[in-house]
């Protein structure tokens, strides 16, 4: 039998179900294996080892008298510290919320804590999601587990970290311009930005109200399905979320992708891309050829506009939910993340307003680009390998502005977008960090994307791949 | 935006701007507005934000 800290989440999952495991004894395995790593990830901001075990007893108790609470029964998760929790703090990766305590619970998380998983604590993020690369000197850098030397990936840092480091089965992140796809990517697991509206945002740290997302991150597409199922639909709580019917996810995990149409992008995608990440995209392709799909060169539409869209969006919303923080307490604020608030200053109603009115002709526009050729588009998560945290520290100096804008020049696009966009490991760089591809589908096409990521984690084991870290 | 209307404007708003930091603010943002401006003048003279929606409707249809 596969040690504990190898199982995915679906199989621990049902392990815990048919009693073959306890959640008690996975519970304190996670804990074991986090408190042997942290020091050497940093990836938990809270450890809630009491609470944690208390709660696992009790799913083991429910068990034993019959009662499933649900598809996450007994499993032991940890969310990004931005969803909150009443009475409990919720630092947002901050200084200035460090001691704060919630007052309400997040949506996302009360669906996962219904459907019977566990909390095992809260995990480091970039300050207030602010950041692609997971620096954060006021909670300390997030390091990647298959080199501490490296970045992890930001904002959802600490949730890219456990999961790779097979602490935690599955993590909450949140996306807004590339944050679950980037630390998934970089950090070899799986991860989904959704449809945006597809999970409810309540409770949920806000940053950009038009592009924030919640998402999973785990170690398969099977469990992300999971987790999306559980957490996905309406919710009376946030009047953005939508409303449309929730798809039996893993049901669908099966059917078949021969005969699929994968869109290879010609343009964008393929300018400036490193060799091992094109590499890396050649044998992708290889592989869904193998596997019966259709392959299709899609030529982008113009995305330069669409990326300048999403920076004026988020950067005029982040300035104003940060707008009475910064008059007050502008020194609590990293000074990369204060400067890119700034920005957001800069733009005047018109332009924000601008940015908006683009957003509905350019998704036509590249549906219609892209759709009517092929079921999903395949492209790089990124340009480059994945760079250390030195290279990366560049805070508020001239070179942040290239520096996170490379990092964020393939994800950003389709956060304007609002599609839906799955990231899988793919292979690894010359370096020895994972490399992952992002598979993005028409709006709600959640569905289509697991189905295609999961044919793939079926004929390939980059997925299984694991840092050996201790 | 010059460096100095965005001190100004951030100074109304209650936000301490020092120069060096509007002037490295105002380049960043100027960049992106420029190329955000290029498309926003081909757009039809009724669009609107919620044009968004529709189109998310109309793309999950096809």
């Amino acid at each position: 039998m596969k040690n504990i800290s190898q199982l995915s989440l679906v199989e621990v999952a049902d392990m815990i179900r048919s009693r073959k495991l306890s959640s008690e004894e996975v519970t304190r395995a996670c804990i074991e294996r986090a408190q042997a790593l942290q020091p050497k990830l940093n990836c938990f901001i809270a450890l809630e080892v009491d609470d944690a075990l208390a709660a696992a007893r009790s799913a083991d108790a429910d068990l034993a008298k019959g009662v499933v609470r649900g598809p996450l029964h007994g499993v032991p998760l940890a969310h990004k510290d931005m969803y909150y929790r009443k009475g409990k703090i919720s630092t947002c990766g901050s200084e200035i919320r460090r001691d704060w305590v919630a007052d309400s619970d997040s949506t996302a998380l009360a669906r996962l804590r219904n459907a019977g998983a566990i909390q095992l604590g809260t995990l480091n993020m970039s300050q207030f999601a602010l950041n692609p690369t997971g620096h954060n000197v006021h909670m300390g850098h997030c390091r990647n587990p298959w080199n501490t030397a490296y970045i992890t990936g930001g904002s959802s840092s600490g949730s890219g970290a456990s999961v790779a480091a097979r602490i935690v089965f599955g993590a909450l992140g949140s996306d807004t311009g590339g944050s679950i796809r980037l630390p998934a990517s970089n950090c070899g697991v799986s991860g989904l930005r959704p449809t945006t509206g597809r999970i409810s945002r309540h409770g949920a740290m806000p940053l950009s109200f038009s592009m924030d997302c919640v998402g999973p991150l785990a170690r398969t597409v099977a469990d992300c399905a999971r987790l999306t199922g559980v957490m996905a639909g309406a919710d009376p709580l946030d009047p953005t979320a939508a409303h449309e019917a929730v798809p039996a996810y893993e049901a669908e995990l099966k059917a078949p992708v021969n005969g699929l149409k994968i869109g290879v992008p010609k343009g964008y995608f393929d300018h400036d891309v490193h060799r091992d990440v094109m590499k890396v995209m050649t044998e992708c392709v290889a592989e869904f050829r193998s596997l019966g799909c259709d392959i299709v060169e899609v030529v982008m539409p113009e995305l330069d506009s669409i990326s300048a869209g999403f920076s004026v969006l988020m950067s005029a919303e982040a300035a104003s939910v940060h707008a009475q923080w910064l008059r007050e307490r502008p020194e609590d604020y990293m000074p990369q993340i204060r400067a890119r608030l700034e920005m957001g200053i800069a733009g005047s109603a018109v332009d924000y307003l601008d940015a908006l009115k683009m957003r509905g002709p350019a998704l036509a526009e590249f549906c219609g680009s892209v759709f009517t050729k092929c079921d999903a588009l395949l492209a790089p998560v990124a340009s480059m390998p994945v760079p250390t945290i030195d290279e990366t520290d560049v805070g508020d100096s001239e070179r942040m502005g290239p520096v996170l804008g490379e990092l964020t020049r393939f994800t950003r696009p389709l956060s304007y977008l609002g599609l839906p966009v799955l990231s899988v490991p793919a292979g690894f760089a010359g370096n020895g960090l994972p490399v992952g591809v992002q598979l993005v589908g028409r709006p709600f096409a959640e569905a289509l994307l697991f189905r295609i990521g999961h044919a793939y984690q079926q004929a390939t084991d980059w997925h299984t791949r694991a840092p050996t870290i201790i | 935006m010059s460096p100095e209307v965005l001190a100004l404007y951030a100074a109304a708003l209650g936000v301490k701007i020092p120069p060096e930091r509007a002037q490295a603010a105002a380049n960043g943002a100027n960049a992106v507005l420029r190329t955000l401006a290029r498309r926003a003048g081909t757009l039809r003279f009724e669009s609107e934000p919620a044009d968004y929606v529709v189109e998310i409707q109309r793309a999950r249809q096809r």
